[in-house]
């Protein structure tokens, strides 16, 4: 269970303003569907349920009429509501900063834009109460940016399944806290997943494996790359990995019809943030008749992994022949154990000049 | 737990620099050397050369397990392991995957990539905009040394209907030529001519004498976007743009995403096509943001039709340009020194596409000069006194401003009132119209003089505790009279508030200068109040803030005048920032604080004016403590 880990689900399917907005059929869907894999314990993030937070329209809010709601109605979600729920796991009672080791997951799903002057990608999503010319926003990388900055967690994964138009004279609601920055903030990790290049169109719609029910492309691309990427010898998938699987996958996930452009993922700057592998995996006990001594190389190698270790004095570090991950095993057994988690199908481990072949499925002890 | 990678190739990175593919064990870290049967098959390397059509695309290849092995543009010479791939050729946001199988082998594997079909205002064949039943070449329409093309794609089969060709008309009646200056030119764009066995484009064409000209576009009674565009005297040079519709509703023609082509007219009868696919895809390149560059190298090299192509150098250097430069972290900053990676970037290459382009269009064009001085920042003199014009390109502008050479002689270019319009690639402004013009004939710039509410004598006492709250009347008093004294300091320091209407010494108002006031006013409480009140008093006397750079400036100062923010940040920082933001040469940028200034006490009530001058009062102070000339500017990037 990834005890420390918080999740802040957005999900705007109808606004104010229905022309200038048109309703969504997706993003509740969608947040539905993120959510059940973050607090999956099995094969999802095992975040607690209590830490997913939740920001949706209201069954009486997607009731309303087009015309003729009444005046008090209050839009939802809308930038306060955000504010306040972020604020809620960001800062204490006294409003100081709770600085926690664990992961925080945005999702947004609903209408969006980035802003002519970004340096660097960006989106935020439109207030539901947004009409006119009165604008309001869910600026999700700039939160990002904030919990970076403020060093409030170790890690963040911000997803934005919305448009990205380019407009001017706008600017992003930052979050109610002050900028400074914490001396932390150079280690935390930010993993950015956008629905569409700067510029570009997101999409919604109904999938053969959707139940029937109209879901985001991006959000349904994300879950499915979970299932399919390529997973380090821990069972995790690297988020560099994860935006290629979407991107490659992209024209032949969703031939059919007009076709938006693929996903843009953005790494962090060093290391990369993981993400467990949805597909099944079997853990492997290799066991050394020695204990294996520093220095020491190894090599797996199947179908989809070709993975370098080196041992070290209690761990292997494993990494991607290619440099795509890294992973840290410990040894246990007094230096003469270590455990992976493969897929099934043949692998074989290479120590000095001889090799081992094996098939998870039929075997899950390796001695060599 | 995972180790942080100690690569950061793309899809890597926000610089997309890519280490170097190692798929083969016998050259990874870590790995002894002693064969093995998998050794064995490791050095069985294929050489693979994947081609993509007209060296057009940009290629990534990945192996089975989704890491990167190779990327690059137009043909992609790799050694791989046999095995599965996958190729991802991509123009613009257009995008095919292929799978690729490497047998075994000695011999060289050729890997030949299907056409990627691609929206252009070109008329090329293969792009998807283009219909081929009349098979004109892109230079055939039109004649003399400049047209510009419009064009409303029809489907295979379609004719164009008569409101879609009247709203082409109607789109190229508020098309314009002008010199640089202003100018009119007589180029009637209300005449395009229709191609002849080709309704789908109009063309108005001529032959210029050699030099700047801006298409000017109208927007509305006060407001025109203006496009660069260079004429040379052995040179054509053609604009391409689209009419499209949406859901059947004619859509405006935006010159933002117009195609720009400039061909020495000897090379017209070559095959110069390749080349235009080159230079469109390098465009899309760049609209789309991508780290990316060697569209050039075909023609540089003399691998394709010898066809120069002046601004596929241009883009070229710039994408190359950008690979080059110092990464930035996700918040826009740079990464310390020692965490940047080794790049596979040639700088030298990326010089010798800036020579090439300087060769062609001379050292004073605009984008030559930001590619030099931000290439080589170091040298001192680069014996360039002018510009020949705006930029081209977007980026140039962007870097331009960056380096104080390039912000001087941009400022001393574009001494008018205009608004840095959003657009992909191309360097637009938008202006008020004759602005140009009238910079051109009067091209001392206009001081400010003060009204008369402040040079009319001292202003009203503070009655209440606002704006000077707490103080007691001695104090207040003290505090106005200083202000007033500052004032005078600072009039006496700073031309630009002369209380007579004569011309200022605009160089004597530093950058730093401007940011010392703004530092002192965002550190009033009531600052965001008086911008408020005064706004209202704008529109109040019918006189709404017009100019899109004001509106801007006082949109970022609201924004950023948020007591937590300016407490955490430090005044200082928040001006620069907000300054910064505005994208606009420092002289401008000066000048439009020096308004603000002026229109906000002019038009605040007595006792907040009093305030105001209080202020203006730890400004003068701030202003005295800055050195006499400014420091020269090192940064990169803004």
């Amino acid at each position: 269970m990834a005890a420390n880990d918080y999740a802040l689900l957005v999900g705007i399917s109808r606004y104010r303003d229905a022309e200038q907005f048109p309703t969504l059929g997706g993003p509740l869907n969608d947040v539905a569907r993120v959510r059940e894999w973050l607090t999956d314990t099995a094969s999802g993030a095992s975040v607690p349920t209590e830490n997913v937070l939740t920001l949706t329209t209201t069954q009486e809010l997607q009731d309303l009429p087009l015309t003729g709601w009444p005046p008090s109605t209050v839009w939802s979600p809308n930038r306060e509501l955000f504010s306040r729920m972020f604020t809620g796991i960001a800062l204490d009672e006294a409003g100081n900063m709770i600085r926690r080791e664990g992961r925080l997951y945005l999702y947004f799903s609903g209408h969006g834009f980035s802003l002519n002057e970004d340096d660097t990608p960006s989106a935020a999503l439109f207030s539901a109460d947004n009409h006119g010319l009165v604008h309001t926003n869910l600026a999700g990388t700039a939160y990002a940016a904030a919990v970076k900055r403020a060093r409030l967690f170790k890690e963040v994964v911000l997803i934005m399944d919305c448009c990205r138009d380019v407009l001017n004279n706008y600017g992003y609601n930052l979050p109610d806290f002050n900028r400074v920055e914490n001396p932390g903030a150079d280690t935390v990790k930010v993993y950015s997943l956008y629905a569409a290049p700067r510029r570009g169109k997101s999409q919604e719609r109904e999938l053969p494996d959707s139940d029937g029910k109209v879901v985001g492309l991006m959000t349904h691309a994300m879950l499915r790359a979970l299932k399919e990427a390529p997973c380090d010898v821990a069972g995790q998938v690297a988020g560099r990995v994860l935006s290629q699987v979407i991107a490659f996958n992209w024209t032949s996930w969703y031939s059919e019809g007009p076709r938006p452009p693929a996903p843009r993922g953005v790494s962090p700057d060093q290391g990369d943030v993981y993400f467990r592998s949805r597909q099944p995996l079997i853990s492997v006990d290799f066991n050394c008749a020695t204990p294996l001594l520093p220095g020491t190389s190894l090599r797996l190698k199947s179908d989809l992994l070709n993975a370098l270790g080196e041992v070290k004095s209690t761990s292997v570090t494993w990494r991607d022949g290619s440099y795509s991950w890294v992973q840290e095993i410990p040894l246990t057994r007094d230096a003469q154990q270590f455990t992976l988690l493969l897929p099934t199908g043949k692998h074989d481990l290479v120590v000095g000049s001889n090799i081992y072949s094996f098939d998870p499925r039929e075997s899950n002890a390796i001695a060599f | 737990m995972p180790l942080p990678s100690d690569t950061d190739a793309e899809g890597k990175d926000p610089a997309g620099h890519q280490q170097p593919a190692l798929d083969n064990a016998a050259t990874d870290r870590g790995w002894s050397a002693r064969a093995t049967g998998l050794e064995a098959a490791a050095m069985s390397r294929v050489k693979v050369l994947i081609e993509s059509r007209a060296n057009a695309s940009e290629l990534y290849v990945v192996n089975r397990a989704y890491a990167l092995v190779a990327k690059g543009v137009g043909t992609l010479e790799v050694m791989l392991e046999p095995g599965q791939y996958k190729v991802r050729q991509r123009i613009g946001y257009a995008e095919q995957v292929q799978d690729l199988s490497v047998p075994p082998g000695p011999s060289l594997f050729n890997a030949k990539l299907p056409p990627l079909d691609f929206p252009s205002p070109i008329p090329l064949a293969g792009t998807s905009l283009t219909s081929m039943k009349a098979g004109h070449r892109p230079f055939s329409m039109g004649t003399g040394n400049f047209r510009f093309i419009l064009r409303a794609p029809v489907e295979s089969g379609s004719t164009l209907s008569a409101s879609r060709f009247e709203h082409m008309r109607a789109e190229l009646a508020r098309l314009r030529l002008e010199h640089f200056d202003g100018r009119a030119v007589p180029m009637p764009f209300g005449e395009a001519a229709a191609v002849e066995a080709d309704e789908d484009a109009l063309v108005v064409s001529g032959n210029l004498e050699p030099g700047m000209y801006v298409i000017v576009q109208g927007v509305s009674d006060q407001r025109q976007v203006c496009m660069p565009v260079v004429v040379q005297s052995d040179r054509t040079t053609a604009v391409f743009c689209l009419a499209l519709s949406d859901e059947g509703q004619p859509v405006p023609v935006h010159l933002g995403h117009s195609a720009v082509a400039m061909l020495r007219s000897q090379d017209l009868g070559f095959d110069y096509e390749q080349s235009l696919l080159c230079l469109e895809a390098a465009r899309k390149a760049i609209s789309a943001g991508r780290h990316v560059y060697g569209w050039s190298r075909p023609f540089r090299h003399g691998l394709g039709p010898e066809v120069e192509n002046a601004l596929l150098l241009l883009m070229d250097a710039q994408l190359g340009w950008r690979c080059l430069n110092p990464r930035i972290t996700d918040q826009g900053e740079p990464l310390p020194e020692g965490e940047r990676p080794t790049l596979e970037v040639d700088a030298a290459e990326v010089a010798r596409i800036v020579q090439c382009a300087q060769s062609i269009l001379g050292p004073a064009c605009a984008d030559v000069f930001a590619l030099s001085a931000s290439l080589t920042p170091e040298r001192e003199e680069r014996e360039v006194l002018s510009l020949m014009g705006p930029p081209l390109l977007k980026r140039s502008w962007e870097q331009l401003l960056a380096t104080a050479e390039g912000n001087a002689l941009a400022s001393d270019l574009m001494a008018f009132a205009f608004q840095v319009e959003a657009s992909p690639t191309w360097f637009l402004w938008s202006e008020a119209p004759g602005a140009r013009a009238a910079a051109a004939t009067e091209p001392a710039v206009p001081g400010i003089t003060l009204g008369a509410g402040i040079e009319g004598g001292v202003p009203t006492l503070p009655t209440s505790s606002e704006g000077l709250g707490g103080l007691t009347r001695g104090t207040k008093m003290a505090a106005i009279e200083l202000g007033l004294n500052a004032l005078g300091q600072f009039i006496r320091r700073v031309p630009i508030l002369k209380r007579t209407p004569a011309p200022v010494a605009l160089d004597r108002l530093t950058m730093e200068g401007v940011e010392a006031i703004l530092a002192a006013l965002l550190n009033s409480k009531s600052f965001k109040e008086w911008l408020s009140k005064a706004e209202q008093a704008y529109e109040a006397s019918g006189k709404a803030i017009k100019d899109e750079a004001t509106g801007r400036l006082i949109a970022g100062l609201r924004a950023f005048s948020d007591p937590t923010l300016v407490s955490a940040l430090g005044p200082e920082a928040v001006a620069r920032q907000v300054l910064a933001a505005l994208r606009l040469p420092r002289s401008r940028v000066v000048q439009l604080v020096k308004d603000l200034i002026e229109g906000v006490t002019t038009r605040l009530a007595g006792p907040e004016q009093a305030a105001i001058l209080a202020v203006l009062h730890d400004a003068t102070e701030a202003a005295e403590r800055l050195p006499s000339s400014p420091a020269p500017d090192k940064e990169q990037e803004r």
